[in-house]
């Protein structure tokens, strides 16, 4: 994988099969969410609510972790609190030992992605089986999600029939249909579900009033992982906690629609601990609860951020996401959300190329069920960490003299303009431009017009 | 939260159909949305013949099923361990999502999720309008698992395109049972 956005960005744009891909993915998520939005009474009031719900949540941060963790615990659960990812790791590999466990189950968690667990769990000598499709379908092929609720969104359906050709037994049972390759998920999987020894699911939100975890799916893996073995794991980030029940319906409102079209998905599920249920056997219940930056982000500038559902509304809705997929990002959480998590998060050097890599079009900002202001996070972030080069500063310094002189701006565009037709000869498209490569190295300036626009502006006013 | 109430019928998705029979529509048309199969049963007589028809996938003589005189409690199943299908009773039904609410017992994750065909009793008296109502229904502590369930297990993974049937059941029905029937009249 290329250094920079750019490279990752350039090889993503010459993969035929991630642009079918990504090409399919895109209509689809963008009309579903369309019509379950238009559907409501007043899906503007929803959101309002939603997000009234997010900043109780924030503004009440440690008081709703601590009540959590004293409900989860009246409940006869525990809560681990992991600072790094590193803490994380250790906490549910001791968890896992404790129970002298070998087979775990995963349910589809960012959080874990985030603190590459997978990889330290099979390390540590255990066997780790993702059970969502699409993150069955990217451990198969050693890849990472590309998307945060679609993670195998970048295979072609040929891509996945391979995939499981190569490592399931499979004889000559066709393959091609959408339905078979379900089926085949299923049967392969359901064994794992049985003889798991431990489950691992990621959560939605985390009542404080209640102690409750809540996992939303639509395949009934994540229901499969928490409730078949003897114990229940959730990996979560400290900022999904809410207040209470009603706090978090206002979310769920909002969820499903922004992010499938649903209008709510297959199962919403609320996990707590054993209580007194122990003694029939309920699986015992762990919360492991990361920072990893959060509360930096909180006490900063950046706080809107972690107001986020992990929705993906802002990736479906990108059109740089959707031209290059989540792998030219480099980072667990790509598109608008990442571009601002990812910097914050992590903060390579790497990382802050994300924030730079929008076109400012708007489209997150616009459908994000939490109003989180991506457009003006991302703007910020490159205000606080690029400085812009030298050439840069002395051509927008140049533009801004410029354009005080009416008479001399429209003086040089017409030599300028003048120039370029002759370059081109005429009416004919450019395909170089002195000090433009890098946008004719991928198109030709389209034919110039022998007028410019503000002569034909004026030839419109004569008229009237 | 001041006035809960209230909050809670300003912030759902649709206005608060008139009547039980409004949230009934209501909770059908939204749980058929989620590919749910709604069958509504009027009379004791029609809810028996329901359920011999759904569970005749199971290995068990009708005769097996019964409904006790004062339904909900049903009183089934011989052998919980076939897993073509599950006859579960839900507590309550939200209309504004179609959803059934089912608080966990040890058995609840194999009941709801590693059958083919779940199919569900509801009684239409048990249909709320939204979560903020079940919520405060529920006045003890929280249960160790709670199931809204929506339709059949689905998944979207494979190129975006919807398959039910995922890694739970592959269809679900529920038996919208009236009072008549409920009550165990022979009407």
């Amino acid at each position: 994988m290329g250094e920079s956005f750019i490279t990752r960005s350039s090889a993503a744009l010459a993969d035929h099969s991630l642009k079918r891909a990504l090409a399919k993915a895109q209509s689809g998520f963008a009309a579903k969410r369309a019509a379950a939005v238009a559907e409501c009474d007043d899906f503007a009031a929803l959101r309002r609510r939603a997000r009234l719900a997010r900043e109780r949540a924030l503004d009440h941060l440690a008081e709703y972790l601590e009540q959590f963790e004293r409900q989860v615990q009246a409940a006869g659960g525990t809560v681990h609190w992991a600072e790094t990812p590193a803490d994380m790791r250790t906490i549910v590999i001791d968890i896992c030992r404790a129970r002298n466990a070998r087979f775990i189950t995963k349910g589809k968690s960012m959080v874990s992605e985030e603190v590459g667990l997978n990889q330290a769990l099979e390390q540590a000598g255990f066997t780790v089986n993702e059970t969502d499709l699409g993150e069955y379908i990217i451990q198969l092929a050693g890849e990472t999600p590309s998307h945060i609720v679609a993670p195998a969104l970048h295979k072609t359906r040929e891509q996945i029939t391979d995939l499981f050709r190569t490592h399931h037994t499979l004889g000559d049972r066709p393959l091609e249909e959408v339905a078979a390759i379900v089926d085949e998920a299923r049967t392969v999987i359901r064994e794992r579900f049985l003889r798991a020894d431990v489950g691992i699911t990621g959560a939605n939100m985390l009542i404080a009033e209640t102690g409750q975890v809540v996992l939303v799916t639509n395949e009934g893996n994540g229901d499969l992982t928490a409730g078949l073995p003897g114990c229940h794991i959730v990996t979560a980030s400290i900022e999904k906690v809410v207040a209470n029940r009603e706090d978090a319906s206002a979310i769920l409102r909002v969820l499903a629609r922004s992010s499938t079209g649903q209008h709510i998905t297959a199962y919403t599920s609320f996990f707590t601990g054993p209580g007194g249920n122990a003694a029939q056997d309920a699986p015992a219940f762990h919360v492991v609860l990361l920072d990893n930056g959060r509360s930096d982000m909180l006490a900063g500038p950046y706080r809107d951020m972690l107001r986020c559902i992990k929705c993906a509304a802002c990736l479906n809705h990108c059109p740089v996401y959707q031209s290059v997929g989540g792998h030219a990002y480099d980072a667990v959480y790509p598109g608008p959300m990442g571009s601002v998590l990812t910097p914050l998060l992590r903060g390579e050097l790497r990382d802050f190329q994300l924030p730079a890599a929008t076109t400012a079009c708007g489209r997150c900002d616009e459908v994000c069920p939490v109003e989180i202001p991506l457009t003006s996070l991302m703007r910020q972030l490159r205000q606080d960490t690029r400085t812009p080069s030298t050439l840069a500063r002395l051509t927008i310094r140049c533009y801004t003299w410029l354009a005080r002189y009416p008479r001399l701006y429209r003086l040089l565009t017409n030599i300028a303009m003048t120039g370029l037709r002759l370059l081109a000869g005429g009416g004919k498209p450019l395909s170089r431009l002195p000090l433009a490569h890098a946008w004719t190295r991928h198109k030709d300036l389209p034919a110039l017009p022998p007028t410019t626009f503000q002569q034909q502006w004026q030839k419109r006013g004569d008229k009237r | 939260m001041p006035g809960s109430g209230t909050a809670a019928v300003a912030v759902s998705a649709y206005g608060m159909p008139a009547g039980q029979e409004g949230l009934v529509a209501m909770f059908m048309q939204q749980a058929r949305k989620s590919a749910a199969e709604v069958r509504r049963a009027d009379s004791r007589q029609a809810l028996e013949n329901d359920l011999a028809e759904l569970l005749a996938w199971m290995p068990l003589a009708t005769a097996d099923i019964q409904l006790a005189d004062d339904y909900p409690m049903l009183v089934s199943v011989a052998d919980d361990t076939d897993p073509r299908c599950r006859l579960v009773r839900a507590e309550s039904g939200i209309a504004e999502t179609g959803s059934i609410c089912l608080a966990g017992s040890r058995h609840t994750t194999r009941e709801l999720f590693l059958c083919e065909h779940l199919v569900v009793l509801l009684r239409v008296d048990d249909i709320l309008y939204c979560q903020e109502d079940y919520w405060r229904q529920q006045v003890s502590t929280a249960p160790q698992s709670l199931h809204l369930v929506s339709g059949p297990s689905r998944t979207a993974d494979v190129e975006q395109t919807l398959q039910i049937g995922a890694h739970g059941p592959r269809g679900m029905t529920i038996l919208l049972a009236d009072a008549n029937a409920a009550s165990g009249r022979k009407s």
